[in-house]
């Protein structure tokens, strides 16, 4: 039930802004969490990669979260 | 050399982004939500039935007032000046007419001995009847000053609450002129104005989720109606009657958004609800189905 607006300080603000918020910083946790193990090196296309998991992240907060 | 399996994992995510971007594509703009609701309400708009100084006044701003309860008193010296001159016009044609008639009667004892003509009798008996019908016409009269009078007292139609009061005790208000709204008890309702792409997903007795603004209340509705007309700046015309067709971008057009009427099935006591508040609507696409 998150897909209505999010009221902050009387602005009325997209509830994707929050999911795009949301897949970020799970974009950012998988990199850190990549580098940590020493796979990130051997992603083959890196900015390909980590792009195409943020639009997943995005999917996946909307299905979870609505 | 490139490992097989490091360019499989990249080129498996891409793939799930491509899916996922177009079911986010689809979820968020074409299913059956709106951001932009309002809550509405049945205002009446309450208008003196007849003119005068407004004598006392009995409600103050944003008051409750039950169907029946007296609003407001316009002067009625003038009305009852009024309806003690139709009674007496009432009178004066009562007595008229028994002259008349007991003329006639007369008359019609004058006409079996032969004293008078034929012509006379039925001039009496014409009067008598023009008597007659002025008599009903006083009486009409005499019920329209005392409705007059009746209506100087201005009472609350419906249960409801006072809206925006400017009246004052010592205004003079008009007949037929609009002196004070009233939002009617329990009549809210939410309009969410759809995006005419997403129209074929809205279904009269489609199951609603309303949420305020405040985000802490969800209310449950369902779908009403959905409205048939919305204005087109084309069709205005100027002064020569020439329509006023709007230009608008070759690439791109806004879809127009469309009223949908949600009726809402209960409202929580502790919830404060005003007409024109925001809220989101969200329409239930699952129960749509197992709704025939």
């Amino acid at each position: 039930m998150w897909l209505h607006e999010i009221p902050i300080g009387g602005l009325l603000i997209s509830p994707m802004v929050l999911f795009v918020l949301v897949s970020l910083l799970l974009t950012l946790l998988t990199y850190l969490l990549l580098r940590k193990l020493g796979w990130h090196r051997r992603v083959w296309k890196g900015a390909w990669f980590y792009v195409s998991l943020f639009i997943c992240f995005v999917a996946l907060s909307l299905g979870v979260m609505s | 050399m490139q490992h097989p399996l490091r360019i499989l994992v990249t080129v498996a995510v891409i793939i799930a982004a491509v899916l996922a971007g177009h079911w986010v594509w689809n979820y968020y703009l074409y299913s059956p939500w709106t951001r932009d609701g309002k809550v509405r309400a049945q205002i009446i708009t309450l208008s003196p039935d007849v003119s005068g100084w407004v004598r006392e006044l009995h409600i103050e701003d944003n008051q409750s007032v039950k169907e029946g309860d007296l609003l407001f008193r316009i002067d009625d010296t003038r009305y009852r000046a009024a309806l003690e001159r139709a009674e007496a016009q009432l009178l004066y044609q009562q007595e008229a007419y028994r002259l008349a008639q007991h003329q006639y009667e007369r008359r019609k004892s004058m006409r079996a001995g032969n004293t008078i003509s034929e012509e006379e009798l039925e001039r009496a008996r014409i009067e008598a009847q023009l008597a007659a019908a002025n008599v009903a016409l006083a009486r009409a009269e005499r019920e329209t000053a005392k409705i007059n009078l009746q209506r100087t007292r201005v009472v609350a139609p419906t249960d409801g609450t006072i809206v925006n009061l400017t009246l004052q005790q010592g205004n003079f208000v008009n007949q037929g002129k609009p002196v004070l709204s009233m939002v009617k008890t329990g009549s809210f309702y939410v309009t969410g104005y759809f995006e005419e792409t997403k129209l074929p997903m809205v279904h009269v007795g489609q199951p609603a989720t309303v949420i305020l603004m405040n985000g802490s209340h969800h209310l449950q509705g369902r779908v009403t109606s959905v409205g048939q007309a919305i204005a087109n700046a084309n069709t205005r015309t100027d002064t020569q009657l020439l329509p006023q067709v709007q230009q608008t971008f070759n690439w791109v057009r806004l879809a127009q958004r469309i009223p949908v009427h949600i009726e809402l099935e209960s409202v929580p006591d502790d919830i404060l609800l005003a007409a024109g508040m925001t809220a989101t609507v969200r329409l239930h696409e699952q129960d749509r189905k197992s709704t025939p």
